[in-house]
């Protein structure tokens, strides 16, 4: 797993700070109505019209496992780009709220071990201090990673 | 073969080799499809020099580049085949079938590299090449070789000619320094970029006319070691972009293309919630709201416009078949004209990619099954050379593409035994020859006793239905014994609109194309038929309609409310009864490719965005009917 030092955009859910790599940021949009989708994990909230292009939107609370909260008006999607069989695709992330971009030197990350977060460990590249606070570095890739979604496909055809 | 070792290339230069590689591939590419179809002109009229010349021209521009892309391999097939056609223009050797062979094999190689560049270092691919290489020697070996002993490719001498296969033609004006208008010239850039002195040009002219008169300015002046390759591909690359202006054709990437479609798409639904606004809201004769329609108008123009960006020809298309149907014929020793015609009527591109395999098929079959032996084909008084043909033309909004042959026809008798051998058909009932010729559609029949590997690979007529139905399309058969048989099939223009309904199942709104949708019935209790306590059937007008919950559908827990509404939905003259809540209505959608996250869930067909800028998913009919439950 490569530590990815540089800009980050951080956000939060509950008490917990997360960061991702600004480079994979397309952009961030308040909640929008979302178009479900059945037979996908309960994760997978649906889909979303984004100006034109349909794209797939997880919300990241529940794929960390933490208990579900209403949707505010400081809830946001962040718009990320992650590969899909090798092409870029977009796709959209809930959060509670986006906080800032702040820029995290290699020396200020410590690699990533169990922290007791919320998080499985696989999904963290490795703890960033930024001033008084810690941000978990999240790798995107491995969050979104495709696979999530072929549950779906798995049980749907042992069910046939 | 020697390849470089470009490992070793500090990386920016690596990335600029990546480039040239990328652009060559796509300018090899196009030679290559350039020289299949001279191919089979060549076959047909062996006399035609400007086809080998055009021929030849590809194979010489193929070398060029692929000796500046350092492609060895490429470099040495081409030059080769070059050297064979030259002597074909020469008139030392006469050209005939095995020749048209050669020049196809040697076609088939390079595009082979150009698909997988790795294959150069493949031990047994080589090996392959070289038995074709020595193959192409032997050929060339016939002429007196002493005149034309030419010197082996320097890979320090590269020609750079970076023009594709259509401007060909202007080849020769251009030699003759007759560019059109202000075009500025080869030697006028080099002169510019102070790579020339005026005098040297004249001197390369001359040259170029008296020594080299198949050869491009540049490559005279490379050749003449009077300029270095890089600072003529150079003033290519800038003389291509002051033409390019007055080119009919640009290359664009088909996601840009895709995103202007999608931004236009927005701009339709934004445009008509304003419209909504404002007839709600003003007077209409005002002028705002005049001149709001107009803009409405505009907006649906300019959608239209966006979608016919995505139409191509049928050309490529069309140049594959050829390719298969000649090797299919030569393998199976028939004699048969093959001819396509229409090949510039337009269609989406997306369904032209889907149409290939139907296709080849269809030609494929009539090739094999519906043309008869030679013997059989005199001994019935008809000309021994079957015919074949390929047609595409544009009627009604939508593309028909007839596949054609002047053979047998189908026997009905024959294909009537074996359906019901099968069980495949109703015993009691008696068909017409048209619905017997339907037989052949169906799945699990195949009436060739032995599958062969020309077609009929277990896999048979009723996938080529199945792949043009997806295309919202149709396949008709006409057939007469002894006359032949057409196969026509009927695709809309535009695949990615279709008329869809929209229905409320469990408080989201899905769409299901209005084409399956036989009628829609608000059910009555006495209707149902329940087996085990379940609903499982409905009684329509005395039909027994199979009922699919929708917890069937979607494959979730069976927590089914009670159906308000059933849609009646038809395949094939199959029925199933879908239960929703709700009708919203019918309209005109533009359909979006389901995103390949969601690639595993079998139900919908694709995704579309409504008028209020919401997502819904359009339902696959053909799932359904697959669904447990369902039948």
């Amino acid at each position: 797993m490569q530590i990815q030092d540089g800009k980050h955009l951080t956000f939060s859910l509950g008490k917990e700070d997360y960061g991702i790599p600004i480079l994979q940021v397309r952009e961030i949009i308040g909640m929008m109505e979302i178009t479900e989708v059945p037979k996908t994990p309960e994760y997978i909230k649906g889909v979303i019209n984004l100006r034109g292009k349909i794209i797939p939107i997880m919300d990241l609370r529940s794929k960390f496992g933490m208990d579900p909260i209403e949707y505010t008006e400081r809830t946001c999607i962040i718009v990320v780009e992650v590969d899909v069989n090798k092409a870029k695709r977009p796709m959209g992330i809930v959060v509670d709220m986006v906080s800032e971009v702040v820029t995290i030197e290699q020396g200020e990350i410590e690699a990533a071990l169990d922290y007791g977060a919320k998080v499985d460990g696989d999904f963290l590249t490795g703890m960033g201090k930024v001033k008084d606070k810690v941000v978990l570095l999240l790798e995107i890739e491995k969050i979104t990673n495709s696979e999530d979604f072929n549950i779906a496909l798995e049980e749907t055809n042992t069910r046939i | 073969m020697h390849m470089k070792d470009n490992e070793n290339l500090p990386e920016s230069k690596q990335e600029v080799e990546n480039e040239f590689l990328e652009d060559f591939i796509v300018e090899a590419s196009e030679h290559i499809e350039n020289i299949e179809m001279n191919v089979f002109t060549f076959e047909k009229e062996p006399e035609n020099e400007e086809v080998i010349h055009s021929m030849f021209r590809s194979f010489h521009t193929v070398k060029g580049l692929a000796g500046f892309v350092e492609q060895a391999l490429i470099e040495n097939i081409a030059h080769k085949t070059e050297t064979l056609l030259d002597y074909c223009r020469k008139k030392i050797l006469k050209p005939d079938k095995n020749i048209a062979n050669i020049i196809l094999t040697s076609a088939d190689y390079i595009k082979k590299i150009c698909e997988d560049t790795s294959l150069c270092g493949d031990e047994s691919f080589l090996e392959e090449i070289d038995k074709h290489l020595q193959k192409l020697a032997q050929e060339e070996k016939c002429p007196d070789k002493q005149a034309f002993e030419e010197s082996p490719p320097n890979p320090e001498i590269e020609e750079l000619t970076f023009e594709s296969t259509k401007e060909n033609s202007e080849n020769n004006e251009k030699l003759a320094g007759k560019l059109p208008g202000n075009t500025p010239k080869i030697g006028e850039i080099l002169v510019e970029e102070k790579k020339l002195d005026p005098g040297e040009v004249a001197g390369i002219l001359e040259k170029q006319q008296k020594d080299y008169p198949d050869f491009k300015f540049g490559e005279v002046a490379i050749y003449e070691e009077k300029a270095q390759p890089k600072d003529v591909l150079n003033a290519v690359k800038k003389q291509q972009a002051k033409t390019s202006a007055k080119e009919e054709y640009m290359r664009i990437s088909t996601e840009k293309v895709d995103n202007l479609v999608d931004m236009v798409g927005e701009l339709v639904i934004t445009q008509s919630l304003v419209e909504q606004f404002a007839i709600s809201n003003f007077e209409s004769g005002k002028s705002f709201t005049n001149n709001l329609g107009r803009m409405a108008r505009i907006t649906k123009d300019l959608q239209n416009l966006a979608m016919y960006l995505r139409m191509v020809p049928l050309k490529s298309t069309f140049q594959k078949i050829t390719r298969i149907a000649r090797d299919t014929i030569n393998e199976l020793e028939k004699d048969i004209d093959f001819s396509t015609s229409g090949d510039d009527t337009e269609i989406d591109r997306m369904v032209t990619e889907k149409l290939l395999d139907p296709l080849v098929h269809l030609v494929k079959n009539s090739v094999s099954h519906g043309i008869e032996s030679e013997e059989k084909r005199i001994k019935e008084e008809k000309p021994s050379t079957g015919s074949v043909r390929l047609c595409a033309y544009n009627k009604r909004g939508n593309i028909y593409i007839e596949i054609n042959d002047d053979g047998g026809g189908i026997n009905t008798e024959k294909v009537y035994q074996k359906a019901l051998d099968k069980g495949l058909i109703d015993p009691n009932r008696s068909y017409s020859d048209s619905e017997i010729h339907e037989f052949i559609m169906l799945p699990g029949f195949s009436t060739m006793e032995v599958a062969n590997n020309i077609s009929g690979r277990g896999v048979g007529l009723d996938v080529v239905r199945t792949e043009i139905q997806k295309n919202g399309g149709k396949v008709e058969i006409h057939s007469e014994k002894g006359r032949g048989s057409t196969f026509t099939l009927k695709i809309p223009v535009n695949h990615a609109i279709l008329n869809g309904t929209v229905v409320n199942i469990k408080d989201s709104n899905y769409i299901i194309p209005t084409l399956n949708i036989k009628q829609i019935i608000q059910p009555k209790e006495e209707q149902w038929v329940y087996v085990k306590n379940v609903r499982s059937k409905i009684n329509v007008r005395g039909e027994i309609i199979p009922f699919l919950p929708v917890s069937g559908l979607f494959g979730t827990q069976p927590e089914d409310e009670e159906p308000a509404l059933i849609v009646i939905i038809e395949l094939e003259q199959k029925y199933l009864a879908l239960p929703v809540k709700n009708v919203i209505g019918r309209q005109e959608i533009v359909v979006k490719p389901v995103s390949e996250n969601f690639s595993g869930l079998d139900y919908i067909s694709g995704m579309s965005i409504l008028g209020d800028g919401k997502v819904s998913l359009i339902l696959d009919v053909e799932v359904m009917f697959k669904k447990k439950g369902a039948n």
